[in-house]
């Protein structure tokens, strides 16, 4: 499997390609809010609430006055990284959990699989609360929760994967021939267990950013006055059908960032996609 | 085969026990006691009456007792009584499982009957602009958040448009099959998006590795019927992660969905659990949380089950 | 493959398309209409669902338990007390309060004749008296038990005479027993039964004297009632057949309910009545409630004493905030600019109370003169000791969080630097209870009976600011323990004055309530007392 016919098949998927562009100019946008924001993030003006899209403010203004275009680049900021990190925290332990576990085998398998029955019957909400009493962490609490608590599903899809490769013929061989279990999960099961990882991986990261987006509907999640996608999305609903683009913006934002993850996880896929996978 | 599964069933009531604490820690380390909704609508509560209210719940008591009274209770078939109504926990369950699970069951009979087809779509056609659609459609169910996707079919079919109502399981004084059945249209619609995707998705994926197996290129090599090789042996053998991750999400079928219950005003557990988390209602919750992981053990145990049974390969020790 | 999956997927859209059909075709009862069979069915979009019917131990306002349920008195829309069970309310004028030579005071409250429980029983004296029986026992847990202490003796002369024996004045005798429970159904009963009583709480004996009877109540969905048609006021009342409160908590979702027709009554959001001005058949009443939105100081925690000791200190904060701005521009001329915790409908509001300001060069002076100077980082300091305090925020209360953000940009011109600090509902409020921060916006929702001792006498069950003025007690305690109207007047008139000049807590504006009323709907006088709009809920009509 060389890195160049990888890199083809990714090339070749034309709407990851297209995603990548996306994600990366949203990101980039994102990532420059202080350059490109025109106004301050908390630069309140009562006497300008909730106007339209206009020449001098983008994206109209929101139920305090403030630039929406200016929340919108911070709140991405912190919708993406949640999405990110969140992510990575998740996959990265399910992976790991669920490779050793179908790996391994045996009595290991089945505490691990037990602990993510126990983890999976963790209900969110109240860590969350928990967790929120720490107020100025509210972006590690909202990580560690959503990450800490969708590693479950991973966990599982990435133990079936190397529970049916462990079953292949070249493996047992590669065993015969002395390779230890730590060479052989990092050489050979990972790698086949990409391809489900990768769409387990994306799929958390649009998870991620929509979980956020839920938490604000419940009055937890990220609190004003700091921006998020979520929060924005949720606190312009009461007024959807006479102010539409106060939740266009934040929602349409989030629908193109979790469709481009979920894209580029595709084109990653493809182009990690084994010919020995599914045996 | 057996044997393992004989093993996973005793490991039922321990696990069972052991989620319990866990959740029992975890809700109780919120902070905030069930004294807080009488003080939710902002009127001046004698103090004294705060004080004889938490003593009849018994969250005076240090934290072990109170698991313990509860414990002990449980075993003796007791869900306890609700701190805000009084109520038997299990009854107060039980009245809004019905709701629950048909809400759940139509967005899953829905989820299934759209990612099937766009799965195989995708899986049979991979790369094809019949993909990509396919693949565009399922994403959007999972990058809409769910509260807006669903106040603004409201607004549409309800709202502009008449078509459908607001929300609640029925007419009140007009309830006929089909007027129920419009209402479980939204909110079933809605709710069906979140497992669309992962479905469809998965689907495709191992469709699209199946197809490429070896086995499948020993059986076209064979000369078999294109017909015959897919139908007989890559969907078949497709279907099983799917088939695993349905298992896994039914387990959902007994804990509902608060955002579209909330939206939808629909009387299922989810919404029971949050008002329940707000008020610190910890009966309501114990009782919500241990049916749920039940059904979490179970599912997970059916899930197991269903893959050892269709994949020949996989062999549990 | 295709054909066979394809196969069953075509059988299951057939099934549901045919379903679909099957629905339009049955379902044209619809939800708007109000005659369901020629009946007059008022439809609630109702804001929450309740957790029992009991009116003394329900955590909530209980719109629903008074449809039912009647007392000696309710509130009208202006925040007097009128006779429901009770004929006329005593007063010293009409002699029915009688003052004994012991300082005692003897009340008796004439009953209508001819009322009967809705399960025909006949309503008597007897019941009030069980009813205060209940109410002052220990574990009655009912929220106002304190106020009924004062009532030393029940006695019932004959069926239409209640005599009260009060051990002293007490201005607030008035608004009590807003409702009486039945004895013939919870006579018996020891206090903590009667708490956990199911078939009361929850309807199958759900006994009232009320315009209304319980028919049902299906859990997270609606509670039904149907006209009492032995409704003591006369036959022609109550003028609906049947109410449905469906339980919508969602804001969102009740406006769309009530866009759509599917309700007659819901209340909004004061964000939404911009929404909601051009929808035909309905209009939104702005109610004035008993709730003061208002900003508190606290000089309970050590930091809070560090800064907001000095009284200077406070006045400066209170003129840099712009309440007029807050009112007409934020809430968007929703509400009116409160100067006093006390309803400005009430009889006891002063009106000459006012509150200076917005004047941001004073305030900039006022902290010069206190020694509070600005710092590199435009924060002022004194000492060692920065002007910083953290707003305690409760999640999810979007209003008090943007008043929070409007403050916190204010106080920043004037070199104060607010943060804040935003925990969960029940995490808040035991935060508050506690008295462990600096700065809240809350609003209390007050009684009709306009009592502010709780709240701000320096042994206040409600105080948890720390202040204490003992010329300011001595009024408010004066101002409990007199049935003279005019006295009383006289005292809450001048402590709504060193209220305001103790300049420890700022009233913002009087909370609205938006009601969106179908034209449907007969005499609906809205309320923002705790007995809400539907005080009058006997008198209201519904156009067929």
């Amino acid at each position: 499997m060389s890195r160049g016919s990888g890199w083809d098949r990714f090339r070749r998927h034309k709407a990851a390609v297209a995603s990548v562009a996306v994600f990366a100019a949203l990101g980039a946008a994102c990532l420059a809010a202080p350059v490109l924001a025109p106004y301050q993030i908390d630069a309140i003006d009562l006497g300008n609430l909730r106007a339209p899209p206009s020449l001098t403010h983008l994206m109209g203004t929101d139920d305090l006055g403030r630039d929406v275009f200016t929340r919108m680049l911070y709140g991405g900021r912190i919708s993406i990284a949640i999405g990110l990190l969140a992510a990575l925290v998740g996959t990265g332990l399910g992976a790991l959990i669920g490779a050793t576990a179908g790996f391994v085998g045996r009595r290991l398998d089945s505490v691990l699989m037990r602990f993510t029955d126990v983890a999976f019957a963790i209900p969110t909400l109240p860590l969350l609360i928990v967790l929120s009493g720490y107020s100025e962490a509210a972006l590690i609490s909202m990580v560690t929760i959503i990450g800490g608590l969708s590693w479950m599903a991973t966990a599982r899809v990435v133990r079936s994967e190397v529970l049916t490769i462990r079953a292949m013929p070249y493996l047992e061989a590669a065993r015969a021939l002395g390779a230890a279990n730590v060479t052989m999960i990092r050489r050979h099961a990972l790698p086949n267990a990409m391809g489900p990882l990768i769409v387990a991986a994306t799929l958390a990261v649009g998870n991620a950013i929509v979980i956020e987006s839920s938490l604000s509907f419940l009055g937890l999640g990220v609190q004003p006055p700091t921006p998020t996608w979520g929060n924005m999305l949720m606190d312009s609903q009461s007024t959807m059908a006479s102010k539409p683009w106060l939740t266009i913006f934040p929602g349409a934002a989030i629908l193109l960032v979790v469709l481009a993850i979920n894209f580029i996880g595709d084109g990653l896929r493809d182009s990690f996609d084994p010919r020995h996978h599914g045996g | 085969m057996r044997r393992y599964f004989a093993g996973r069933l005793l490991q039922v009531v321990p696990l069972l026990f052991g989620i319990s604490i866990v959740v029992f820690l975890v809700i109780q380390a919120a902070p905030g006691g069930p004294e807080g909704s009488l003080l939710a609508a902002g009127r001046f509560v004698d103090p004294e009456v705060i004080e004889s209210y938490r003593r009849r719940l018994g969250v005076d008591q240090p934290i072990y007792l109170q698991y313990l009274n509860w414990l002990g209770a449980v075993v003796r078939g007791d869900l306890g009584h609700s701190f805000a109504t009084s109520r038997p926990v299990a009854e107060m369950i039980v009245e809004r499982l019905p709701a629950t699970v048909e809400l759940m069951g139509t967005a899953f009979l829905l989820a299934a009957v759209l990612a099937i087809p766009l799965g195989l779509l995708g899986g049979l056609r991979p790369q094809s602009a019949i993909d990509l659609a396919g693949t565009g459609v399922s994403f959007l169910g999972i990058a809409m958040p769910v509260f807006w996707f669903g106040l603004l079919l409201q607004l549409i079919f309800s709202v502009k448009l008449g078509w459908l109502p607001v929300g609640g399981t029925g007419t009140v004084g007009a309830t006929s099959l089909g007027d129920h059945l419009l209402h479980l249209v939204l909110p079933g619609l809605v709710l069906s998006t979140r497992y669309v995707a992962g479905w469809s998705r998965y689907f495709r994926g191992s469709l699209v590795g199946t197809l490429r197996a070896d086995f499948v290129r020993t059986a076209r090599a064979k000369g078999l019927a294109e017909r015959a090789v897919v139908g007989t042996h890559a969907v078949r053998n497709a279907m099983i992660p799917l088939v695993s991750i349905m298992a896994l999400n039914a387990a959902e079928l007994f804990s509902g969905a608060v955002i579209t219950e909330t939206v939808f005003a629909w009387p299922g557990i989810g919404r029971l659990f949050v008002q329940a988390m707000f008020a610190r209602d910890y009966p309501v919750l114990m009782g919500v949380l241990l049916m749920g992981a039940l059904a979490v053990i179970v599912f997970n145990l059916v899930a197991d089950l269903l893959y050892g049974f269709l994949d020949p390969r996989i062999r549990y020790e | 493959m295709r054909g066979r999956t394809g196969g069953q997927a075509d059988r299951w859209a057939g099934l549901l398309a045919t379903l679909a059909v099957m629905g339009f075709a049955g379902c044209r009862g619809a939800d708007g209409d109000a005659t369901a069979g020629g009946k007059r069915i008022l439809r609630i979009a109702y804001e929450r669902e309740i957790d029992l019917l009991n009116p003394f131990t329900s955590q909530n306002l209980v719109d629903i338990s008074f449809s039912m349920i009647e007392g000696l008195v309710s509130t009208d829309e202006h925040n007097r007390f009128v006779p429901v069970l009770a004929k006329t309310i005593p007063t010293t004028e009409n002699g029915l309060a009688k003052r004994n030579p012991d300082g005692t005071i003897e009340m008796t409250w004439p009953l209508h004749a001819n009322v009967a429980w809705h399960d025909g029983v006949p309503f008597t004296s007897r019941d009030v008296c069980f009813t205060w029986r209940f109410v002052t026992s220990p574990n009655s847990e009912t929220y106002n038990r304190e106020q009924y202490l004062g009532i030393k003796g029940c006695d019932a002369p004959n069926d239409t005479t209640v005599v009260f024996r009060w051990d002293g004045e007490y201005a607030y005798y008035a608004g009590l027993f807003e409702a009486i429970l039945p004895e013939h159904v919870l006579g018996g009963m020891t206090p903590e039964e009667i708490v956990r009583h199911e078939p009361y709480n929850r309807g199958a004996k759900t006994i009232g004297t009320g315009p209304f009877k319980f028919a049902e109540w299906k859990a997270g969905e609606y509670i039904r009632v149907v006209r009492n048609d032995n409704y003591w006021r006369g036959s022609e009342y109550p003028g609906i057949d049947e109410i449905v409160w469906a339980f919508i908590p969602d804001a969102n979702t009740r406006l769309n309910a009530l866009k759509a027709g599917r309700a007659h009554f819901g209340r909004i959001l004061p964000t939404q009545v911009k929404e909601v001005r051009d929808v035909p058949g309905y209009r939104v009443n702005l109610i004035n409630s008993n709730s003061v939105m208002h900003l508190d100081l606290s000089i309970s925690t050590e930091h809070g004493r560090a800064i907001f000791a000095d009284s200077t200190v406070r006045r400066a904060i209170f003129l840099a905030i712009d309440r007029r701005a807050i009112a007409t521009q934020l809430m968007e001329g929703t509400v009116t600019l409160a100067n006093s915790p006390i309803n400005s409908g009430s009889a006891f509001f002063n009106s000459a109370v006012a509150y200076p300001g917005p004047d941001r060069q004073l305030a900039r002076q006022l902290l010069d003169q206190a020694g509070w100077t600005v710092g590199p980082d435009s924060v002022r300091t004194k000492g060692a000791t920065r002007l910083a305090f953290p707003l305690l925020n409760r999640a999810g209360a979007t209003d008090r969080i943007a008043i929070a953000q409007v403050i916190q940009a204010e106080l920043k011109a004037i070199g104060v630097a607010v943060t804040f600090e935003t925990l969960e509902s029940a995490a808040w409020t035991q935060r508050w209870r506690a008295g462990k921060w600096e700065a809240v916006v809350s609003a209390w929702f007050l009684p009709a009976d306009p009592s502010l001792t709780g709240l701000y006498a320096c042994d206040g069950a409600n105080n948890m600011t720390g202040f204490c003025d003992p010329a300011l007690d001595l009024l408010l305690k004066r101002s409990d323990r007199t049935l003279s109207v005019a006295d009383r007047k006289r005292d809450l008139d001048l402590a709504q004055l060193r209220l305001s000049e103790s300049a420890r807590t700022l009233p913002l504006y009087y909370n609205v309530v938006p009601e969106m009323v179908s034209a449907a709907v007969g005499n609906y006088r809205g309320s923002g007392t705790n007995f809400g709009s539907f005080w009058n809920l006997y008198e209201w009509t519904l156009a067929r």
